[in-house]
């Protein structure tokens, strides 16, 4: 096996607490706006499919900022900020570990997106029976976006070597 | 040339700058296998610095590093990084992360340097054993203490039983039994022919150690040689005569001013080398006299004649302290290092 592939394997052991924290997040936010109000009262359900999910999908950039801050803002920085490189700079090329770090997280970052559609496209199945290809190219576009903002995030923080201030910059950066 | 002769590690005119810092200065050594060498030198001398250079965390600002490879050929570390796959480092204070336990973490710097994969898992065990931390070992590192962490450390250097074990200060923290066991590790990887690289303070360590010596100040070498090799250099020695009577503290400085006049012509100028003013100290906490001495082979016995006949002191015994060697050729070296300096 590959270095970056051992690091990507050891990385989604690592995080998968910020998987489960993130889903949880989503899934909260969901059945909070999206399942108990309809269930309660049919009458506020919008007519079709895409108009229900349009005005739900919105809270999803909200987490693709936050999310991507938390996984990808360390993913240099703290190697430095914590010294944990001199225990591995000796053992890996540091391109490597870096490839294995960023693709570690972006699979649970990805996957907390794909299950945030995943519950979207269970509820339409719910209250309309159908679901529409407009939906899944929303979903595409998400992946990317998503894929831009942490890859934009990774650049701003290999310049940092303080994880707060990697995290404050992109979010600067992001917002103003 | 045989293979033999050709060096495992080589050090070639290393220099390191730091801005106006120069860390590492024009620095040549050359490391056979199977060598313990015990890399010494005060605060900020540049040990951390060199050893960050062999693991290719920093890059040389002159000079390179070659290291052995399979073939005999020399590789330099920095175009050839992979040379350093048969090596296990453990610099500074070592920093883990913190959310894994020992066992995953182990597992995974394993797996990263090619480890044979069916031996994993009986390798950790055997290495948290020999470190005594195996009952830790699903325990996340975020609980671990100070020494633990550097226990780790250690274990991580040598978890894929490298030919090469480069340790900067691996006792810091450790209590005396652990220090004692580290100790006692560094000698079954020599045993198993492994060569290893210490930086340490723990001079006591270091004797008990290390074949050869490497002192460094400033980031020069001023010294690399076996300890009896360099002790021959020393001007200042040390007996220590314990006495059978401890001296009643209103007699000491009378006993030692007599002294002084008798044993004159065997006493170096104390002061040159130490802080101390006097030749002899009397010294209640051991019932006995330090005698700092020419060093010449023949003194000895002149000084002990002296005694005997010219006072009336009952000697029980008159030696020269091994444990206190390397320390006093550690002072005097650095000290006169810092005269010649000043002198420039
Ligand atoms: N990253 C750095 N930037 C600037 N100066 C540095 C850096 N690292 C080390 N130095 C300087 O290089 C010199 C050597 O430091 P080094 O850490 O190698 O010393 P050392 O011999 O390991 O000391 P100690 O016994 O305290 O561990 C010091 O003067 C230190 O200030
Ligand atoms: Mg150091």
């Amino acid at each position: 096996m590959s270095q970056t592939s051992i690091t990507l394997l050891f990385e989604l052991k690592r995080h998968k607490g910020r998987f489960y924290i993130f889903t949880l997040i989503s899934l909260f936010f969901i059945t909070l706006s999206g399942l108990i109000p309809n269930l309660i009262n049919p009458d506020l359900l919008p007519d079709t499919f895409n108009d229900f999910a349009s005005s739900q999908l919105s809270f999803i950039n909200f987490i693709i900022i936050f999310a991507s801050f938390f996984f990808f803002g360390a993913i240099i920085a703290e190697e430095f900020q914590y010294k944990t490189n001199l225990i591995l700079f000796p053992k890996i090329n540091k391109l490597k570990l870096i490839a294995g770090k960023f693709l570690g997280n972006i699979i649970l970052f990805l996957s907390v997106l794909s299950i945030y559609y995943l519950y979207y496209l269970i509820l339409g199945l719910i209250f309309f029976q159908q679901i529409s290809f407009e939906f899944f190219l929303s979903y595409l576009f998400t992946l990317l976006y998503g894929i831009a903002v942490s890859t934009f995030i990774l650049a701003i923080s290999s310049f940092m070597r303080s994880v707060l201030f990697s995290i404050i910059i992109s979010f600067l950066l992001l917002f103003v | 040339m045989s293979i033999s002769e050709i060096p495992l590690i080589k050090f070639e005119n290393l220099t390191k700058d730091f801005g106006q810092i120069r860390a590492v200065d024009n620095f040549n050594l050359e490391v056979y296998e199977g060598e313990i060498i015990g890399l010494i030198g005060p605060n900020g001398a540049g040990k951390t610095t060199a050893i960050k250079m062999l693991a290719n965390i920093l890059t040389p600002s002159q000079g390179r590093i070659l290291v052995k490879d399979k073939n005999n050929k020399l590789q330099d570390v920095v175009t050839n990084p992979k040379i350093l796959q048969e090596s296990g480092f453990l610099i500074d204070i070592p920093n883990f992360y913190e959310g894994m336990t020992a066992y995953e973490l182990l597992k995974y710097f394993a797996k990263l340097q090619n480890y044979p994969k069916n031996m994993v898992e009986s390798r950790i065990d055997e290495v948290l054993q020999l470190i005594e931390l195996f009952e830790w070992k699903h325990q996340k590192v975020k609980i671990f203490s100070k020494g633990m962490k550097q226990k780790l450390g250690l274990a991580q250097a040598i978890i894929h039983d490298p030919q090469i074990v480069v340790l900067d200060e691996p006792q810091i923290g450790l209590d005396p039994k652990a220090r004692i066991d580290v100790r006692n590790i560094l000698k079954d990887l020599q045993k198993n022919g492994k060569t290893i690289f210490l930086a340490s303070h723990m001079l006591y360590e270091i004797s008990e150690v290390c074949d050869k010596i490497a002192l460094i100040n400033l980031g020069a070498l001023l010294e690399f040689d076996k300890i009896s090799e360099l002790e021959k250099k020393l001007p200042m020695h040390e007996i220590r005569c314990t006495l059978l009577d401890p001296i009643e503290s209103k007699d000491v400085g009378p006993i030692l001013s007599m002294l002084e006049d008798k044993l004159n012509p065997y006493l170096i100028e104390a002061s040159t080398y130490t802080n101390q003013q006097h030749h002899i100290l009397y010294d209640p906490s051991i019932q006995g006299l330090k005698i700092l001495y020419d060093g010449k082979d023949d003194t000895q016995d002149k000084i002990l004649t002296t005694l005997k006949k010219e006072t009336d002191l009952k000697i029980i015994s008159f030696f020269t302290p091994k444990t206190h060697q390397l320390e006093r050729i550690y002072m005097d070296l650095i000290k006169r290092d810092e005269v010649k300096r000043r002198k420039k």
